[in-house]
């Protein structure tokens, strides 16, 4: 019989989710050195490792449809106290790669599904955040984009590009090896 | 950890989110201006007068480590703009003074007020384990570090060592540590069917909620309306 794309979540998915999401969460918060300097991509570049291999274990082992809105969220909680933009952007982003994933991979039964998902949580974030930026703060948009370093935040948004593919990668590597030594099931 | 900044009546739940997330804006927005510092200031004054007291001079040596050293990295990189630093300086206090009504709220009375407006029970209980677990989070790390040292590996900047003896070890016990809290919730029934429930202490608003709302908000509106006033001229 074919599964269904919608799986129902245990207690056991969500508390997992959450204990990965304070990780990923704690780990980052070297954000809040970084947040005050404004070169466009830089906050996201600190943050892209932890933010895709914790991830990424976590949607190894809970690979239900919702896993990543559920990630957001709640590391969004953290984040609304600190920078409240930041979790409203982050919700967004998590519906539209649980979009993006069910149009292209149809759930995360595949490592690449898992992959994907976790690799755009940051990335993903900076064109929302420039939309930010341009329609409701003018202000934000000409210190991150007048200041003259723009070449830097070329750097910076690559940057976060292959940081947060280097850590989706590691991510399901971990999760491959703990479910081979049966930590994971 | 962070349960050391605990107030003991902290203010309603919601009525803390908003006032983060208030304070937030309103110090963005009247950066610009005197009115900045004024707004900041009083918030500040307001936290201290409401029960945050300790909370707020618990936080004072970070807050003025963490201002000062970037206040001086954008003075340098402003070659000597001083007013520029200013305005820096009260966007950084805003993210500062924004933190602390979360940061002395326990998770549990924003999770009772989620639950009591009927939020779904698997978002409070996320929320109530992300905000409990970085304590516990602290103390494994150290366990992991402790154990690296130990066994000889004590460089984590080496990429095989981070992997090998920090990173998997520390993945290990966070699954064990989650299976076991998935157990102890269950024991303690908690279901994912729908079934009625009952909070705990529930989560009121009280007199003094509502005379902290009308003095927050008064200072928000007031600062903004000013400092539009002041930047308009």
């Amino acid at each position: 019989m074919k599964k269904s794309i919608f799986q129902k979540f245990r207690v056991s998915d969500i508390v997992f989710l959450a204990v990965i999401s304070a990780v990923a969460a704690c780990t980052a918060s070297v954000m809040a050195v970084v947040s005050q300097i404004y070169i466009f991509g830089l906050a996201q570049l600190v943050t892209a490792f932890q933010f895709s291999l914790f991830p990424a274990i976590a949607f190894m082992k809970v690979r239900k449809v919702g896993s990543v809105f559920f990630f957001t969220v709640f590391t969004g909680i953290i984040e609304l106290f600190m920078a409240p933009v930041m979790f409203f952007l982050s919700v967004l982003t998590g519906i539209i790669i649980e979009l993006l994933t069910i149009l292209i991979f149809k759930g995360y039964k595949s490592d690449r599904a898992v992959f994907f998902a976790s690799w755009l949580i940051i990335p993903l974030t900076l064109p929302f955040n420039l939309i930010y930026y341009k329609l409701f703060s003018a202000e934000m948009f000409n210190m991150f984009f007048g200041s003259g370093f723009e070449f830097l935040s070329v750097v910076f948004i690559a940057g976060t590009l292959l940081v947060s593919a280097l850590g989706s990668f590691l991510g399901v590597k971990i999760s491959k090896e703990l479910k081979k030594a049966g930590v994971i099931k | 950890m962070t349960d050391r900044f605990y107030v003991s009546e902290p203010l309603y739940p919601l009525l803390s989110v908003l006032t983060s997330l208030l304070t937030f804006i309103g110090a963005l927005v009247t950066a610009e201006t005197v009115y900045g510092i004024v707004f900041l200031v009083g918030v500040y004054l307001l936290l201290c007068a409401f029960g945050y007291l300790k909370s707020c001079v618990k936080i004072l040596p970070f807050f003025a480590v963490y201002l000062s050293l970037l206040s001086a990295i954008f003075y340098f990189a402003s070659s000597g703009d001083a007013e520029f630093t200013l305005q820096m300086a009260v966007r950084l206090g805003g993210v500062v003074i924004a933190v602390i009504p979360g940061l002395s709220l326990p998770p549990v009375s924003l999770m009772r007020n989620l639950t009591q407006l009927n939020c779904h029970r698997y978002i409070t209980l996320g929320m109530l384990i992300t905000l409990s677990f970085i304590p516990v989070l602290t103390a494994e790390i150290n366990q992991v570090r402790g154990a690296m040292k130990t066994r000889g590996a004590a460089n984590i900047l080496k990429p095989q060592i981070f992997y090998r003896a920090f990173l998997i070890p520390l993945t290990v016990r966070l699954v064990n540590i989650s299976d076991t809290l998935a157990l102890s919730v269950e024991t303690r029934a908690f279901i994912s069917e729908k079934a009625d429930y009952t909070v705990y202490k529930p989560v009121s608003l009280k007199t003094r909620d509502v005379i902290f709302s009308v003095i927050f908000f008064a200072l928000f509106i007031l600062g903004i309306f000013f400092a539009v006033l002041e930047v308009g001229a």
